[in-house]
């Protein structure tokens, strides 16, 4: 496993740990991986911002109050923060649509987005992902339509490309990889 | 029930990010990796390049579907309707500028001791202020330097992130405030604005 960068910009030392950690820069290598996870589990990318909100939050002061010491178990911290958190919300949410149901109402899916995914994207990042992929390679393009667009099985889409799932796994990382240096050099 | 840990070969082996991502992983499952991508910027840095790709292809497509069901000639009507609506609007544009200040989207009395803070690094902006007696809700707001209202949000923390690259543009120049609000949404006290000044490459506070 690769650690995370918190590991490195979050703490240069486990003694200076509780007072080097900034804010920023905590919500630098969390606040997207919250948004993800959160809106995963609540299938709200609008709530899912309030739960990552309030993640940082809690670990911020966990942290100045001394209740978290070592840089090595943050990740792991920020993660049990955030699914406790979620639970919480998603025992409110299923209150909620109990009542409403109990009303007879349908608002709730009526003014749902049909994927909370496309929500995540703020508009200035929108453009970049979208000038990325319009840089990417055909081929490297079809592949992650296939997969992430379309949601075909892997399997499927490696017999279709006379290929094994092996060597899909390869073209896809790749694939991602250089989607990935695209957005950071549209955006650097 | 414990998370069972993960290794990247093994999220790998098990297509966990494409799996993750069509939500065909079972709840267990999904959780191994999500406690994995925490920890690891590999299998994180692939699982957000894929979330994003799918994201902006679904936008794509949706923009796609809601020109697909409009006819040609309502095009043709909208832009007869813009013409008007345009021709309209400069007629009617008084001729001194109408543009609102950040001076004068202060609402409620200045609060003592509420100065905005604010840290940052790369795309996130971290702000922070002081409590305020009797407020549930604090609405952190940010405007452009011609007082355009950019950003919104209601917490009820006294802190918030907000990330740049979420909002309509990037002003060279920006605004921040926060009004405090009671339980009727009477705005209690605001801090003063805090200008901060942005660039493509480094952003700072003034």
């Amino acid at each position: 496993m690769e650690p995370s960068s918190s590991d490195q910009q979050l703490a240069p030392a486990s003694a200076d740990f509780t007072s080097a950690v900034t804010e920023a820069a905590l919500a630098e290598t969390f606040w997207d991986r919250l948004r993800l996870f959160a809106t995963r589990r609540l299938g709200d990318a609008r709530l899912a911002e309030d739960v990552a909100q309030e993640t940082l939050h809690r670990v911020i002061h966990s942290i100045r109050s001394g209740a978290l010491r070592t840089p090595e178990a943050l990740p792991a911290f920020v993660f049990a923060t955030a699914r406790h958190i979620c639970q919480h919300r998603e025992r409110s949410v299923q209150r909620e649509e109990r009542a409403l149901l109990r009303f007879g109402s349908d608002s709730r899916s009526a003014s749902s987005p049909p994927d909370p995914l496309a929500e995540l994207l703020g508009l200035e990042r929108r453009e970049m992902v979208r000038r990325a992929l319009g840089r990417l390679s055909e081929p490297d393009r079809r592949l992650l339509r296939a997969l992430f667009f379309e949601q075909r099985e892997p399997a499927d889409v490696a017999r279709e490309l006379g290929s094994t799932p092996g060597a899909l796994r390869v073209r896809k990382h790749r694939a991602l990889q250089r989607l990935a240096e695209l957005i950071a050099g549209v955006d650097g | 029930m414990p998370i069972q840990e993960l290794t990247c070969a093994q999220a790998d082996d098990a297509d966990f990010d494409t799996r993750y991502l069509a939500g065909t992983l079972s709840d267990p499952e999904a959780e191994s990796f999500e406690s994995h991508y925490f920890a690891c910027d590999r299998c994180w840095a692939l699982v957000r390049a894929a979330s994003e790709a799918r994201a902006s292809m679904l936008d794509a497509a949706r923009q796609t579907s809601t020109r697909r069901r409009w006819p040609v000639w309502t095009s043709a009507l909208a832009a007869g309707i813009a013409a008007i609506a345009i021709g309209g609007s400069l007629w009617l544009r008084p001729r001194a500028s109408t543009v609102v200040t950040p001076g004068q989207v202060e609402r409620g009395a200045p609060a003592d001791g509420t100065g905005l803070t604010m840290s940052v690094a790369g795309d996130s902006v971290f702000v922070r202020w002081a409590p305020v007696p009797r407020a549930v809700i604090y609405r952190l707001r940010l405007f452009t330097a011609q007082g355009t209202l950019l950003y919104e949000r209601e917490v009820r923390d006294t802190s918030a992130v907000v990330r740049l690259s979420s909002l309509p543009l990037r002003p060279a120049l920006s605004y921040w405030s926060v009004e405090a609000l009671d339980g009727s949404r009477g705005v209690l006290s605001h801090t003063p604005l805090v200008p901060l000044r942005l660039s493509r490459s480094s952003v700072r506070p003034q």
